[in-house]
């Protein structure tokens, strides 16, 4: 007889892990792809730099805060999302705009210029049980929740 | 090189909006049979076919033809979002322009009312695997033009009344029925600032026309319709601070098309624009040069856009109101062009139109303001 073990924590998959780490419970920093030639950042990663075309990049993480350059609260997209979940793009001071979800669903907790702070979060659960989790945008001021 | 002129000799289509007993191959030959009836040229006079379709699948021209009896020509199936069909009906042109054909038949179609909720993207994109959809795109941009113009929630809902009003008498239209603002703006949130009836439904639905040559379209019964410009662009990649009220990809492919015309905005008699949701209304606009930025919301408020204006815009009740199939939309566009033209548009008829514009932009790719973008300007000699 063999004894059946049992995961006792759903399992995760981490979206996009190359854009992102965990630095706290509560705090994640995005990392960005650096043309080596122009310096132009980009996020996703591009294969060829739309700017000088080079097609050498290092790692460059961002700053950890952002601002939203626009924003909607979404409702019954159906699939694997939430009922209620709020998009947003956030620019960075180094020059890149950033596509993710913000944690704020309530109107009138969010605006356009905002101050933005990164965090890993979980998006979604796969029909299998998997987690799945990714970097998302909040309005917070970094650590509490 | 220099393409020879083109012209549309006919135009036909299928109502738009639910047809769940007929196939989409049904709808696009019962549209190809209703052009070709139109031009009054016979089917065995076609050489030639280019078919539209975003979501129709693998040979989707095919199986059209294959419900009439023009098998065996060359037939080119076309996949470009929501510009498929024009993208068409581009190809369509250059070929009769280059001399390859004298008769091309462009058809246009796609069938989703069996599906649900937004059109989601292709599971590669970036954007998309975070949530993006259609709708959120559009509110984001509408939320940034709220913000930085001062337009209200009302100036959204005025496109979505006007093009309503259009439709009352379009027989082809989805929905023909008038709207309010208090209606429009009390309909369930789908992205917030934009409601349910501020997008456009997914319709069933297909549309065709004829092009041909000079020497066909002189010998024609009907109107010929010249084909004026018929330019395409697909969007820049932008890593960085886009301005998201500027459609870019509709601004450079106007300039083209303008150029290409020999003529300003202001020749334009009526548009036909890519309304797919309120707020693009009053973004394109701006894109193709009847009015400035930020200046949409004062043209819909006093009325240019509709009959009687200096530039009606989607008489014909646009995506919002004749309904959406991607793949159909830029030929039912050409459509409406061509009965404005040849003065047989009835109740919505624009008084003396001599040139019609039609644009179509979508397809949805991360970084770019739109995948595609076509714009065609059409006109009487």
């Amino acid at each position: 007889m063999t004894t059946e073990t049992r995961t006792t924590l759903p399992e995760a998959q981490a979206l996009h892990a190359d854009c992102w780490r965990t630095l706290s419970e509560h705090t994640a920093v995005l990392i960005a792809y650096r043309c080596t030639s122009c310096g132009t950042h980009f996020l996703p990663a591009v294969m060829t730099c739309t700017r000088c075309g080079s097609q050498t990049f290092n790692r460059s993480e961002l700053s950890q805060r952002g601002t939203l350059y626009t924003y909607s609260i979404v409702h019954g997209a159906g699939g694997v999302w939430p009922p209620v979940y709020t998009v947003g793009y956030v620019d960075f001071p180094e020059g890149v705009r950033v596509f993710g979800q913000v944690r704020e669903t309530v109107p009138g907790t969010l605006a356009v210029g905002a101050s933005v702070g990164i965090e890993p979060a979980a998006l979604y659960e796969r029909k299998d049980g998997t987690v799945v989790r990714c970097f998302r945008f909040h309005t917070g001021d970094g650590e509490a929740q | 090189m220099t393409l020879a002129p083109a012209f549309v000799a006919g135009a036909g289509m299928v109502r738009f909006g639910k047809h769940t007993e007929t196939s989409l191959s049904e709808l696009g030959a019962r549209a190809a049979l209703a052009a070709l009836h139109d031009a009054g040229i016979a089917p065995d006079r076609v050489e030639a076919a280019y078919v539209g379709s975003q979501w129709g699948g693998s040979m989707v021209g095919q199986r059209m033809f294959k419900q009439t009896t023009m098998l065996g020509m060359p037939i080119t199936n076309v996949e470009n979002a929501c510009s498929s069909g024009s993208t068409a009906l581009r190809l369509a042109r250059i070929a009769v322009g280059a001399g390859l054909h004298e008769v091309a038949l462009v058809v246009g179609g796609d069938k989703l009312s069996v599906q649900s909720g937004p059109m989601p993207r292709h599971p590669e994109d970036f954007d998309g695997s975070l949530g993006l959809s259609p709708p959120a795109l559009y509110a984001m941009r509408a939320r940034r033009y709220l913000h930085d113009y001062g337009a209200t929630l009302e100036d959204l809902a005025a496109v979505c009344v006007k093009n309503r009003r259009h439709a009352v008498h379009n027989e082809y239209a989805q929905f023909r029925t008038e709207t309010t603002i208090d209606e429009v703006l009390g309909s369930r949130l789908i992205a917030d600032p934009l409601t349910l009836l501020q997008c456009c439904a997914r319709a069933d639905g297909a549309a065709a026309v004829v092009v041909v040559s000079e020497a066909v379209a002189r010998k024609g019964s009907r109107t010929p319709v010249r084909i004026v410009a018929s330019e395409q662009c697909s969007g820049r990649y932008e890593p960085g601070f886009r301005n998201m009220t500027v459609p870019e990809i509709t601004e450079r492919c106007a300039a083209k098309a303008y150029a290409a015309a020999g003529v300003q905005p202001d020749a334009i008699d009526l548009a036909e624009v890519h309304d797919a949701f309120s707020i693009a209304e009053l973004l394109y606009y701006e894109a193709l040069g009847f009015c400035g930025h930020g200046e949409g919301m004062r043209l819909i408020r006093e009325g240019g856009t509709t009959l009687g204006g200096a530039i009606p815009v989607n008489m014909s009740g646009g995506l919002i109101a004749k309904g959406h199939p991607p793949g159909a939309t830029g030929i039912a566009q050409v459509f409406e062009a061509v009965q404005q033209l040849r003065g047989e548009a009835g109740p919505r008829q624009v008084q003396g139109a001599r040139l019609a514009l039609t644009h179509c932009t979508g397809g949805g790719v991360s970084g770019l303001d739109h995948g595609a973008c076509t714009i065609h300007i059409l006109g009487l000699d």
